[in-house]
């Protein structure tokens, strides 16, 4: 009788420990890491804020453990804010695609700045000189524009301040919709969402 | 000799069944015509003097008929049709109903079907001296809009309110009332 107690004992404790490591192992997936920028560098921590990879290659595979993790890039010229991601099995592959720094944009802007306020101007002569262009800034890799065009009121009034969104096609700046209020995917469906709301907040 | 009877008896009885069965269904069909019914959508119900139809194909003696298709979300056709073998089939389209407008869902039983899908429901309509955010009275649950009525200089006050709600205004079909954007030509 002790004989099968000790048997069935050992089973069970096999077949729970056998779990618990099946488990822990099927945790473990290939996750791709695709760099689209050239010659751009990252670091990918996890939530423990532990460095656990530097990549440069455009495309890397590593090895990771089911959970919350993030990256950032190594480079003056990007945008070096912490990226989170997860891994799990839905999540197969991670597209490093970070858009330029503030610093980088604002420099960027500076030379096309004259040419976009230029073309503001002209799409709307006979109003414009009535309205202040504001709070200009490009977004993303530079292909997208936002600014304030708001009305010049006597001190003490208050006015609606618009936003205008510009788009660069083909290398051309072009107003891709009248200037609105508010910024939204139905009035500029053709703006991805996170510009949209860069450029409400602007 | 026992067991020999027993299965004499249940092969009997297996054929007696299915002569029964075959039997009833001659008799179902004798003199009778061969009706078949398509409708659309074709998960409508149909019934035919009341009575709910299990397939599109029924055998009905020469006569008048109300047919009746039903389907949640459509208008219920209803005729009185005559049969005969040259009339056998019958077709027909369900004209979908109006979605419900939030309105109509919000006075009813739906309210907690409308705001799990638009949770902004709850703080609407919100009035203020100077600002009035509302659903549109059109808006249905495939197509939500906001409308703001506000006077110049307060417009953007009205979406800093959405945001403040914990919105994101650009999720928002949202439309100024009384209001002329001097910038579209």
């Amino acid at each position: 009788m002790k004989k099968y107690i000790i048997i069935i004992s050992s089973i069970l404790i096999l077949t729970v420990a056998g779990l618990f490591i099946w488990n822990y192992l099927s945790s473990f997936r290939d996750v791709i890491f695709s760099i689209n920028e050239p010659g751009l560098s990252v670091d990918i921590y996890n939530k423990d804020e532990t460095k656990i990879a530097s990549l440069s290659d455009t495309k890397t595979t590593l090895t990771l453990r089911d959970g919350g993790y993030y990256y950032q890039v190594n480079s003056d010229k990007m945008d070096k804010n912490r990226q989170n991601f997860s891994v799990n099995k839905s999540v197969l592959e991670v597209i490093i695609n970070p858009d330029y720094s503030s610093n980088y944009l604002a420099d960027l802007l500076s030379s096309q700045k004259d040419e976009i306020i230029k073309i503001i101007k002209d799409t709307y002569p006979s109003i414009i000189n009535n309205y202040n262009i504001t709070n200009g800034q490009l977004f993303s890799k530079g292909e997208w524009f936002g600014a304030i065009i708001e009305r010049k009121t006597p001190t003490g009034d208050i006015s609606d301040p618009y936003k205008v969104i510009m788009n660069k096609q083909d290398g051309k700046w072009l107003i891709i919709h009248y200037p609105e209020i508010v910024a939204t995917k139905y009035n500029f469906p053709e703006v991805p969402i996170n510009i949209l709301d860069k450029i409400n907040n602007l | 000799m026992t067991r020999k009877l027993f299965i004499l008896l249940i092969s009997f009885s297996i054929i007696l069944f299915i002569g029964s069965y075959f039997a009833a269904q001659y008799l179902n069909q004798k003199d009778k015509i061969e009706v078949t019914i398509s409708v659309v959508p074709q998960d409508s119900k149909i019934t035919i003097n009341g009575k709910l139809l299990q397939s599109n194909k029924i055998y009905l003696q020469s006569g008048k008929y109300m047919i009746s298709v039903i389907k949640d979300g459509y208008f219920e056709y209803r005729k009185l049709q005559e049969v005969n073998s040259i009339d056998n089939q019958i077709s027909t389209s369900l004209n979908q109903k109006p979605e419900k407008t939030i309105g109509q869902l919000t006075l009813s039983n739906d309210y907690n079907l409308a705001t799990n899908i638009y949770p902004i429901i709850k703080h609407l309509p919100y009035d203020s001296f100077l600002v009035k955010i509302a659903y549109s009275p059109s808006s249905t649950l495939s197509l939500f809009s906001i409308d703001i009525t506000a006077y110049e200089g307060y417009r953007k006050i009205a979406v800093d309110k959405i945001k403040n709600w914990g919105y994101n205004p650009a999720d928002f079909d949202i439309k100024f009332l009384k209001y002329e954007n001097p910038f579209k030509l």
